[in-house]
């Protein structure tokens, strides 16, 4: 998409949700329309439906999820990428099996690594392969990146709604800690970008998976994400919070769908 | 989008349709309580043969749920013109009266399994305008009992308005009506032919349509863009994607708001349109 007219979708969108002139400026500059733009993915003319559900995962890539630790009472070592790979495949899997899975579209990208896919069609979302589209990236740098990946879905949602085309939203937050490597965005500025996906159209989850240390309640609640999910830090736990989060994107995804889904979940 | 080619010697017919419709601002009343339905109903068939059939129906707004009967009829007489043009292949030798006979008889048996009083449930469910086209390697036909618009190359023709208001209902022939006491001809189906060869485009619509004319210099509400003519949905890109028609009347009709109003959009009334392009490759 042209960046001009990028920024006018984020302009547009930011004015309606009463986000900050600091923030708007933020969500418009350049670094962040050239990162957007990379998952920009299909367009509304291209699309040929007349609803769509639009399926983001920002999923977090930094070196403790590759990091090797040892169960305790197993004396085995494991680490997580697998667990985050199998699970953000389940929830394409768990979508592919609604009905309206043909008018979903899903964009992948990491905090790190950039965009796995920009928004594709449900059927040819790419799946998440440890060792090959899922490596180790470093750094976690959740504010920046919870930036542009709600920017990207307010610019493709806004895209859509202007052409005349039924929206809905669903995006998901995976992380094991506490922000870490981020330069440009505070916490206020992604909850006050955040507050423009927590309605009956739009849905926000974060997924924590516990460090030890972080409290993520608090974590996500500063951020402006009030649905989340807990995981305790092994593979077994990473798994069932991702199928729950699947559950969540699949009820989204279901023509009597209502807000709140989520059911018993909450900051 | 529907596509259907016919060969004839060296030449073959191409007939692409698109179709929507959008529910008018009188009728989801937007920041009011309160609504009633798109009372507009269509069909429309393409067959392998090459034949392209399109009703559009649209429901007296009096009617407590005239959506029910212009929802049922128009792929009712979609199916018994399909079963003529069986028999009979050639379009023009369409027995209109006949036709016109089959339909009524269909809704009527419907209408006697929905209450008592027979007459009562027709006034309630099933008055409606009726308009369509029939085309074939040979001719296009344009049909209806009613109001509406049908397009040809372009060009709209509106058909009404009726004194009163008050168009003719197909179905008045059970309930009786003055509006068929004053001219008997409105009980029939009207006829206009045309030429296959002489046509690049064609189109029907409800009356909705007058009003999609008549706003072509405004804007999409909430945008500096331009409506534009009714002449641009019969061009490609209308065609390449099939919900391109759908999404140009709801962009319409989208409400915005100003101040603590909520601004309805440029369409009051049901709007339908059916658009097909006439080619041969």
């Amino acid at each position: 998409m042209d960046t001009t007219d990028l920024k006018g979708l984020l302009v547009s969108a930011a004015s309606d949700n009463e986000v900050c002139p600091s923030t708007t400026a933020l969500l418009t500059d350049a670094s962040t329309l050239r990162q957007i733009n990379r998952g920009d993915g299909i367009t509304a003319d291209e699309y040929t439906g007349s609803e769509v559900y639009i399926v983001t995962l920002l999923v977090d890539d930094s070196g403790s999820i590759f990091e090797q630790r040892e169960d305790k009472q197993t004396k085995k070592f494991y680490s997580n990428e697998e667990a985050v790979c199998l699970g953000h495949n389940e929830i394409l899997g768990a979508l592919l099996g609604t009905k309206k899975r043909g008018s979903t579209i899903v964009s992948t990208r990491l905090l790190n690594g950039g965009v796995v896919s920009p928004y594709v069609m449900l059927e040819h979302a790419p799946r998440l392969e440890a060792g090959k589209n899922f490596v180790d990236g470093g750094a976690t740098p959740l504010m920046d990146q919870m930036v542009v990946v709600i920017g990207s879905v307010l610019a493709k949602a806004r895209e859509f709604e202007d052409a005349g085309i039924v929206v809905r939203t669903w995006t998901l937050v995976v992380t094991d800690g506490r922000d870490y490597g981020s330069t440009k965005a505070s916490a206020a500025d992604v909850a006050n970008l955040a507050g423009s996906l927590n309605s009956e159209q739009h849905q926000l989850l974060g997924l924590g998976v516990s460090d030890g240390r972080t409290d993520f309640k608090e974590e996500f609640r500063n951020l402006g994400v009030v649905k989340l999910i807990l995981s305790t830090n092994d593979p077994s736990a990473i798994r069932s919070a991702m199928r729950l989060a699947s559950q969540s994107a699949a009820a989204m995804n279901q023509p009597s769908a209502v807000s709140g889904g989520l059911g018993g979940f909450g900051a | 989008m529907d596509t259907a080619v016919t060969s004839e010697a060296s030449k073959r017919l191409r007939v692409q349709v698109v179709s929507a419709t959008v529910p008018g601002t009188e009728h989801i009343l937007p920041g009011r309580p309160n609504w009633k339905n798109n009372q507009d109903g269509f069909a429309v068939s393409s067959q392998p043969s090459g034949i392209t059939i399109a009703v559009v129906c649209d429901g007296c707004s009096g009617g407590e749920h005239s959506e029910i009967g212009a929802q049922l009829a128009a792929p009712i007489l979609v199916q018994i013109l399909e079963e003529e043009l069986a028999q009979r292949i050639v379009a023009s030798r369409l027995h209109w009266p006949d036709i016109r006979n089959r339909l009524i008889h269909r809704l009527t048996q419907v209408a006697a399994m929905m209450g008592c009083d027979l007459q009562k449930v027709v006034r309630d469910y099933f008055l409606f305008t009726t308009i369509g086209f029939i085309i074939t390697p040979e001719g296009v036909l344009f049909f209806y009992i009613g109001d509406g618009v049908y397009i040809v190359n372009g060009v709209p023709t509106v058909l009404g308005p009726f004194p009163d208001n008050a168009p003719p209902y197909l179905m008045y022939a059970v309930t009786g009506s003055p509006v068929f006491d004053r001219d008997p001809s409105l009980a029939h189906f009207r006829v206009r032919r045309y030429r296959t060869i002489d046509i690049k485009s064609v189109g029907i619509g409800c009356d909705g349509v007058e009003d999609l004319i008549r706003v072509s210099d405004r804007c999409f509400p909430g945008t500096n863009e331009v409506v534009g003519g009714l002449g641009q949905v019969f061009t490609p890109p209308f065609f390449e994607n099939p919900d391109r028609l759908r999404r140009f009347l709801a962009r319409m009709n989208k409400e915005t708001a100003q101040g603590s109003r909520v601004e309805p959009g440029l369409l009051p009334d049901d709007t339908t349109l059916v658009a097909a392009i006439v080619d041969w490759i």
